[in-house]
């Protein structure tokens, strides 16, 4: 009966379907900001409405004769580059997510939606993406996990079909598939048990070793406190995220996707119209305008129908510009994405474990993994909470490694007790402070706005299965292959975290 | 004198029928659709609709010549000025250049004629044994209508054309092609079996490209095509049943087209984007906006008793008598345009409900019940 109560306005005739919705979304805002008899304020503030002259549409006769080319050569630099106008969707952030969103999208649909990345840095000098350590590993504990990194691997081995382009030559993404070690102490040996057993389930390829195996087959390791540790023996590594990145956006090149360097400054809603029903107005906006600051300083409109936000680190606050976070109603949920500075330093040891070295991973959290066959390792590890760096720029603590980082190092692995720390960077986590997991689909109230961010550190292993399912979402309106529905951002709402266990 | 005879006799009077239906949608418009810089919006479309009642109303080749001309600029400056991408450019250019290039040599043909028989009204009394010259003489009211190979402008111009210019254009600026075919009174003398291939496969074509479109107004565009082929065949069979279904489709056509023209503005305004994979399942969203989808789809098709109905029965008529193979051949357009209609129709108004506006499931199963998100997963796959 209570469904019922809440079902039947729908069936009515006095609501429409979309007034209806709007009743249904006003019930949960917040109104008691609102004074009595100020629901008429919107009809007619919308009354005296002078339709003004916007960017979008400049004088006619003067844009008619621009475009003949009948104006002075001075209005025609005025006229912008090749920023397009309009488009169907809209990536803000041009990173290997988005690029993978765009791939996914024009690779369903080639001329069936007119696709645009817009990309601060076309350099990618501060991307999250170039600066990644490049891991790729199926050891999560949350299953939908498991199954985007498995489809990542996938992706990689399958590389040369998913991203070949008629007449250039084959992508090299460099998968060295030497796998994760996942080190756990007596404490945590239960729950690394049962996670190799789910992972094995859901199609990855773990092998748990005991202390003995561990020695035996990596003697460079030193197994004290160890009880036991978790190999993945198949699909996982580490590759070159620059040639991912590269490789994906050539291919979107090829099939007709737009890439435009400009910085994302403002989101103007579209007011499409007020609903009035019963005792209720609303409003009804959306966001279709972007507006985009090049590198000459110009701010350039670009109108969108769908817009998915992969903006990393950043991501936070281009959804504020949208008006997620800080607003009235559902409104003042933001999208819960900030940066996280993390540093990779890269070491060389004469004696170190040499080729047959997985990207271990010890149980206090610090982690390396060989790099290139020259005896060198990218360390790292994630520092506490209380001990966040400031991220405000990329600048290295070296004290970090030298306090935080070697002493455990050289606990794990004795010969990195003598090591050189050859060079350091610093790259940004576009961390979820909700429950550090990627989140997928559409705003609530904004549907036309999509997120794919907050991966936390996985955003490059997870990036082909993620822009696989935003496309699915976006054309399908349903997840089709993996259904990540887990993952969406009404769980904040419902204050149900996702737990992965298995963060580095 | 004869034009006048013709007007009485033939009941000319539907090309200015067509002007005021089309006139009664722009002051509809007018009120609906807001856009910028009004003044300037009403004073070019006002001219425009001026210069077509000129087209339609004057007694005199020349002036119909120049009034066809002239009908160019206020169309031009619409798309340039209203439309939205900067597409538009090359579209304009196409319209343009094709539009010009083509009626270069009608008017040529005017000129000699006037100075020849000191009359501006043209008359082929099958004086004119030279191919050449009959085919250019028509060939600016081919390109206006457009014939399949000279058809490349019209897409191209009514999706970059804002709304109003998209609808003048489907419903008049067409029809002063198959206006001026029929003023010309050529196409009866000269059985042209190649034009009749021509018309006939090219319409056949343009049905299949509909079928492959992903933009709507580009659908409706070209679906123009297919039925003004219709058009050029019918008077070409030089019956006067044929001819009738010609002036039927005519009037139909512009009826329908700009109404499809104007609904497709309509989604466009809500969901801008023009794309069949953006707009879909709108029947949840505008149910009885899909009603009158439906209907002028159905209109378009030849859904009986519509006006193109009508004027696909009399072609039939009119072609059985005369040869099989174009029957054949025309049948098989009809078929393919009301392929094409059934498309437009359900992929616009059906189809999987988007996500970009379905509805907020949470409301319906209360939002603070919800223990662990590992519940159902159907909220999402909610059509």
């Amino acid at each position: 009966m209570r469904h019922l109560r809440r079902i039947l306005p729908l069936f009515s005739n006095k609501y429409s379907i979309v007034s209806a919705r709007s009743c249904q979304v006003r019930r949960y805002c917040d109104t008691s900001d609102k004074k009595k008899g100020d629901e008429f304020s919107l009809l007619k503030s919308n009354v005296n409405n002078k339709i003004e002259p916007n960017v979008l549409v400049p004088n006619p006769v003067e844009r008619t004769l621009k475009s003949m080319g009948l104006m002075e050569k001075e209005e025609f630099d005025n006229i912008d580059p090749d920023i397009p106008r309009f488009c169907d969707v809209v990536i803000i952030g041009g990173g290997v997510v988005g690029s993978s969103v765009a791939y996914w999208l024009k690779e369903s649909v080639p001329d069936g939606l007119e696709v645009v990345v817009v990309e601060k840095d076309l350099t990618y000098s501060k991307a999250s993406t170039t600066l990644s350590v490049g891991g790729i590993r199926q050891q999560f504990s949350i299953p939908e996990n498991i199954q985007m990194s498995l489809f990542g691997a996938e992706f990689l081995r399958n590389a040369n079909r998913y991203l070949n382009c008629d007449d250039l030559l084959p992508p090299e993404i460099q998968f060295h598939p030497h796998g994760y070690l996942y080190l756990a102490s007596e404490a945590g040996a239960e729950k690394l048990m049962e996670n190799v057993t789910v992972q094995n389930d859901f199609g990855a390829k773990v092998a748990l070793l005991t202390a003995g195996q561990l020695k035996s087959k990596f003697p460079w390791i030193s197994t004290e406190g160890v009880a036991c540790g978790a190999y993945g023996l198949e699909n996982e590594g580490w590759f070159d995220p620059w040639s991912l990145l590269s490789a994906l956006r050539r291919k979107n090149h090829y099939l007709g996707t737009e890439y435009v360097e400009g910085e994302v400054v403002g989101v103007e809603d579209l007011h499409l119209g007020v609903n009035y029903s019963g005792q209720e107005i609303m409003e009804s906006r959306a966001p279709r305008d972007l507006r985009i600051r090049t590198k000459d300083g110009k701010v350039y409109p670009l109108r969108f129908a769908v817009a998915v936000i992969c903006a990393g680190h950043a991501s936070g606050e281009v959804a504020k510009m949208m008006g997620i976070g800080g607003g009235n109603g559902l409104f003042v949920v933001p999208v819960p994405v900030e940066p996280r500075k993390r540093y990779v330093y890269c070491v060389h040891s004469q004696d170190g474990p040499g080729l047959d070295c997985p990207l271990v991973v010890d149980p206090s959290g610090v982690y390396f993994r060989r790099e290139g066959m020259a005896g060198h390792y990218l360390v790292g590890s994630s520092p506490e909470e209380h001990e966040e760096p400031p991220t405000d720029n990329l600048d290295v603590d070296d004290n970090f490694f030298q306090e935080k980082i070697w002493p455990k190092l050289a606990e794990r692995v004795p010969s990195f007790n003598s090591l050189k720390v050859k060079s350091a960077w610093a790259g940004h986590y576009d961390y979820n402070t909700y429950d550090q997991n990627a989140i997928l689909g559409p705003h609530p109230i904004h549907r036309n706005v999509f997120f794919a961010t907050g991966f936390s550190g996985h955003g490059l292993q997870q990036a082909p299965a993620a822009g696989r399912a935003v496309a699915e979402l976006i054309i399908h309106s349903r997840y089709q292959t993996l259904d990540l529905t887990r993952f969406r951002f009404e769980r904040i709402l419902y204050n149900d975290r996702l737990i992965e266990t298995n963060i580095v | 004198m004869l034009m006048y005879k013709l007007m009485s006799e033939f009941h000319l009077e539907w090309g200015i029928t067509l002007l005021t239906l089309n006139f009664s949608y722009f002051l509809f418009n007018s009120y609906q659709i807001k856009a910028n810089w009004p003044l300037s919006y009403s004073t070019i479309l006002v001219s425009l609709f001026v210069l077509l009642w000129l087209t339609f109303t004057t007694q005199s080749f020349i002036l119909f010549y120049v009034f066809f001309e002239c009908s160019l600029i206020p169309t031009i400056i619409l798309i340039l000025g209203w439309g939205y991408q900067p597409e538009r450019l090359p579209a304009s250019y196409y319209f343009l250049f094709y539009t010009l290039l083509s009626s270069l040599p009608l008017l040529f043909i005017i000129i000699a004629h006037t100075s020849i028989y000191s009359s501006s009204f043209l008359q082929f009394w099958g004086n004119f044994m030279d191919k050449m010259i009959f085919l250019l003489a028509i060939l600016s009211f081919l390109v206006k209508l457009p014939v399949y190979f000279a058809h490349i402008w019209l897409p191209k111009a009514h999706v970059e054309a804002p709304v109003t210019g998209s609808m003048v254009l489907a419903a008049i600026l067409l029809k002063l092609g198959g206006y001026g075919l029929y003023l010309v009174q050529v196409l009866n003398i000269y059985s042209e079996t190649t034009l009749m291939g021509v018309c006939l496969m090219g319409g056949i074509f343009s049905c299949l490209i509909c079928l492959r479109q992903s933009d709507v107004k580009s659908l409706i565009a070209y679906s123009s095509v297919a039925h003004m082929s219709f058009v050029i065949l019918g008077m070409l069979m030089s019956c006067t049943y044929t001819n009738m279904s010609s002036i039927l489709m005519m009037v139909s056509h512009g009826i329908c087209s700009s109404g499809l023209f104007y609904l497709s503005y309509l989604f466009y305004a809500r969901i801008w984007s023009r794309s069949f994979l953006l707009t879909r399942s709108m029947i949840s969203l505008f149910p009885y906006l899909c009603f009158w989808w439906l209907s002028l789809s159905f209109l378009n098709m030849g859904l009986p008793p519509s006006l193109n109905f009508f004027s696909e029965m009399y072609f039939f008529i009119g072609a059985f008598s005369l040869d099989w193979m174009v029957v054949g051949l025309s049948g098989i357009l009809c078929f393919l345009s009301s392929c094409y209609c059934i498309y437009l129709y359900s992929s616009t108004s059906h189809g999987e409900s988007l996500y970009i506006f379905k509805l907020i499931s949470m409301q319906l199963k209360g939002m603070y019940n919800r223990k662990s998100s590992s519940d159902s997963v159907t909220d999402f796959n909610f059509r």
